[in-house]
Order: structure tokens, then sequence, then C-alpha cells
């Protein structure tokens, strides 16, 4: 069920990031909703989930929207997925603010890490511009928080025993 | 044996995925084109969702562009009724200077549809934004579509085929940071290297300070890249700044608007056959 879960929050993602990019070309500096999946997974679920979910969203970005070193987003999201399943698990975020918060680190740190690893693959890299990346992580964090409210009523998280 | 805590289950499992991400990086580096398995296999199963986002997307705009058009059609009708009028003298006039037309050609000995074999295409995916610019088509190996051939839409040049699937194939734009082409200057022939920035703009770099170019010159293909054929339009100058060793570097204006394409056409052969194209004018061409 939570498989199947995870294949339908993809196919969604997918859908949503294809269509607006047929729709508006150049939607994809502000817009990542595959990063969505990846934050709430983060959020809501255990540790390796977010990193199976972030390894997935990150290959079908491969896939369908990039082209060059096959498997670079995947590792990023990979990465990302941990580190959030990690922050999760000290810090409750599965709520608005948290999940807002939540899904710009993840717009920022997808960023961030992309650029560190064309770097070190000596690969052309290009930093977007602070206020491109200030949209996107604003327009992914609502994005999340949007996708965990809607979750919340849809499909109610299990709780979770917490650390701290 | 003592069972493994989860926080380090995860870390092997965590261990194990960038494991395998670096390999596909490492495997694709070293491919330089070409799908892997994985990038094949993930394309597979996950075309019907981008399917879906096609129809739909498709089906939007349709419905959006058709109430626009409607609002504007009946102002338009009485022009066009006019011009299908003429037109219509036009055609049959036309239809007349066939038979003559191909009888002179015969008598010249001229080979009749000098056009490349080329394959249409549909954009089913694209990402115009940061240093990748690339496209995914619905045209593939089963197509006959390899890695490297040209792509082309009218107005010129689009980019390259860099990975291929049985049913896809995936397009790096002439504006990709990783892009690179053979231009000639169409009025002067001054020749120079097209590469992409991942921006909206071209540059064509290694011409000599003193080379005669001009801002608004056209630059087409010059066919020297082994990938593109002769004549297709790239861009048109723009700003020329010099650089320190010698050259200088001139800003391109792409012929084809990339945010507004919704097919190319893939060439498959000839490969050395030149083909002046006309601008984005429309003023006539191939293709």
């Amino acid at each position: 069920m939570s498989l199947l879960r995870a294949l339908l929050a993809l196919a969604c993602a997918l859908v949503l990031q294809a269509g607006l990019g047929q729709l508006w070309p150049g939607s994809q500096r502000f817009i990542d909703v595959l990063l969505v999946p990846v934050a709430l997974y983060g959020v809501r679920g255990g540790q390796r989930s977010a990193m199976l979910m972030g390894c997935s969203a990150g290959l079908l970005r491969d896939t369908w929207f990039q082209a060059g070193l096959f498997g670079i987003n995947g590792f990023k999201r990979t990465l990302l997925g941990w580190a959030l399943g990690s922050l999760g698990k000290w810090i409750d975020l599965n709520r608005g603010a948290g999940r807002l918060a939540a899904g710009v680190l993840v717009a920022v740190g997808d960023d961030l890490l992309g650029l560190v690893l064309r770097r070190l693959m000596d690969q052309p890299t290009q930093f977007p511009p602070a206020w491109e990346l200030l949209v996107k992580a604003g327009v992914t964090g609502l994005l999340v928080a949007l996708a965990g409210s809607i979750l919340d009523r849809v499909a109610p998280a299990r709780p979770e025993r917490r650390i701290v | 044996m003592p069972a493994l805590s989860t926080a380090r289950q995860n870390a092997i499992f965590l261990a194990v995925l960038l494991a395998a991400q670096l390999f596909l990086m490492s495997d694709s580096a070293k491919r330089n084109g070409g799908a892997n398995v994985v990038e094949s296999l993930v394309m597979r199963v996950s075309w019907p969702a981008v399917r879906v986002a096609r129809l739909g997307a498709g089906a939007l705009r349709r419905g959006i562009s058709g109430a626009r058009d409607l609002l504007a059609a009946h102002a338009r009708n009485a022009v066009l009724e006019k011009q299908v009028q003429r037109l219509s003298a036009e055609l049959v006039r036309n239809r007349e200077a066939q038979p003559e037309n191909r009888r002179l050609r015969r008598l010249l000995g001229m080979r009749e549809g000098l056009a490349p074999v080329s394959i249409a295409a549909s954009i089913v995916t694209s990402n115009l934004s940061g240093s990748t610019r690339v496209i995914v088509v619905d045209r593939g190996r089963a197509d006959g579509v390899e890695v490297d051939l040209p792509a082309v839409a009218w107005g010129g040049a689009v980019g390259r085929v860099v990975a291929v699937d049985s049913g896809h194939a995936k397009i790096r734009l002439l504006t990709d940071a990783n892009s690179g082409v053979a231009g000639i200057a169409q009025r002067s022939r001054v020749r120079g290297i097209v590469e992409g920035r991942g921006a909206t703009t071209l540059d064509l770099l290694y011409v000599p300070r003193f080379a005669d170019v001009i801002h608004g010159d056209r630059v087409v293909t010059s066919g020297q890249d082994g990938i593109f054929p002769r004549g297709f339009g790239i861009g048109r100058v723009g700003a020329i700044r010099a650089s320190a060793d010698g050259t200088q570097t001139i800003q391109l204006q792409p012929e084809i608007d990339y945010s507004i394409l919704e097919e190319v056409l893939i060439l498959l052969e000839p490969r050395d056959v030149e083909f002046e194209t006309a601008a984005a004018d429309g003023s006539g061409g191939v293709p």
C-alpha cells in the first residue's frame, strides 16, 4: 500500500512537472515539483523511504529533464532525502511551517549540491541568481505545505516516535 | 550475530544508493551519449505519466487558444476571405505551371526533392532553464533515430540527439552549456564555433578580431562539425566584444524560439548536403 502511494506521488509529481513544462517552458527555473515528494517523505516518513523517494525522483528528473551526467539528480536527492529524514527524527517538521521550511531547504540544498557536484566533476556550472533561487525555494515550500495538508486529509500520517 | 541498529542500516542503505548513482554517473560520462539501461527503463516505466501530462497540457493549450481564436476570428474573417479568393486564383495558375515545371526539370536533369530524409517528432518534455537545455521527443531507435543526429525546425538548427531509447530521443539544444556547433556568417563567410551558454543567447567564438561581422548578420551551420549539414540558421549577431586572445566573442540571438517549439525534424540522412534555410521571416527555403 505504501509502495503504491509512493508510486502515485511520483507519478503525480511527474505529470505536473511535464505538464507545466509543456504549458510554460521556462517554469523549471521556479518550480520543481519532483522535489515535493522528497520533502514530504522526509518530514512524514522514515529516513529510508525519503532516500528511496529522493533517488527515484532524481532519476526521473535525470531521464526527462536533464542531459549530461545521468544520475546526478538521483545522487543529490538521495542525500537530501537522507538529510531531511535525519532532521525529521529530531525536529517535528510535519506541520505547516515545518513543511514550508523543509521545502525551502530542499530547493536550496538541491541547487547547492548540484553546483558542488558539477564543480567536482569539471562540468559547466551556473548558479541561478539569488532572486530566482528565492522564488524557487518559496514556491517549493508552499507546494510542500499544500501537498502535506492535502495528504493530511486523504491519508493521515502515523504518529512516530521522536528521539527528542 | 548482533542485529544492526536502524541508524547503521540506514547508513548502509544510503551508501549503497549513492554508490549506485555514482556508478551511473561514471557510466554516462564514459558513454558520452546514448541512454543506459537504467535510463531506458525509467523512461519506459514513466512514459504513461508523461503521456498523460502531454495530452492534458495539449488539451488545455488547445482550449485556451481555441477560446482566444474564437474571439479574434470575427475580425479576421473578412480579411481571410479576401486572401482565400486571391490564393485560389494563384493556385489555379500554379497548377497550370506544374506540368511545365516538371518537364523543364527533367530537361535540365535536376533532382527533384533535394530535401533530406527526416522524421518529424513531437516534443514530450522540455527543460529550458539553467545550464541544461534539453527536450525529449517521441521518436526513438525504432524510428531510425540515433545519437548525434541533428534536429532542426522551421528557421534553423535546434540541437543534437544525445540519448536514444526505443521510443524516445533526448535532444540537447544549441543553447545548452555543453553544446557546440560550427557556424559561418552568411554574408562575409567568417567561420567560428557557436557555443551555448545555458542562457537564451549563444556565443560565436574564435572569430578573428578584425573579421567582417556586423550587428544583424545571419550565422548558419558550416557543416564542419560533422553533425549538422551546411546552411541551417543558427542566429543573428547581437553584441560584439573583443576578447583578450585577439579574437572577438559575438553574441547571437537564436533564430529558433525554443519556448514555442512543439515539433522538430530529425535529419536521418544525408549529412553532406547544403541547405540554405530561409530566415525566420518565412521567405521560403528548406526546411
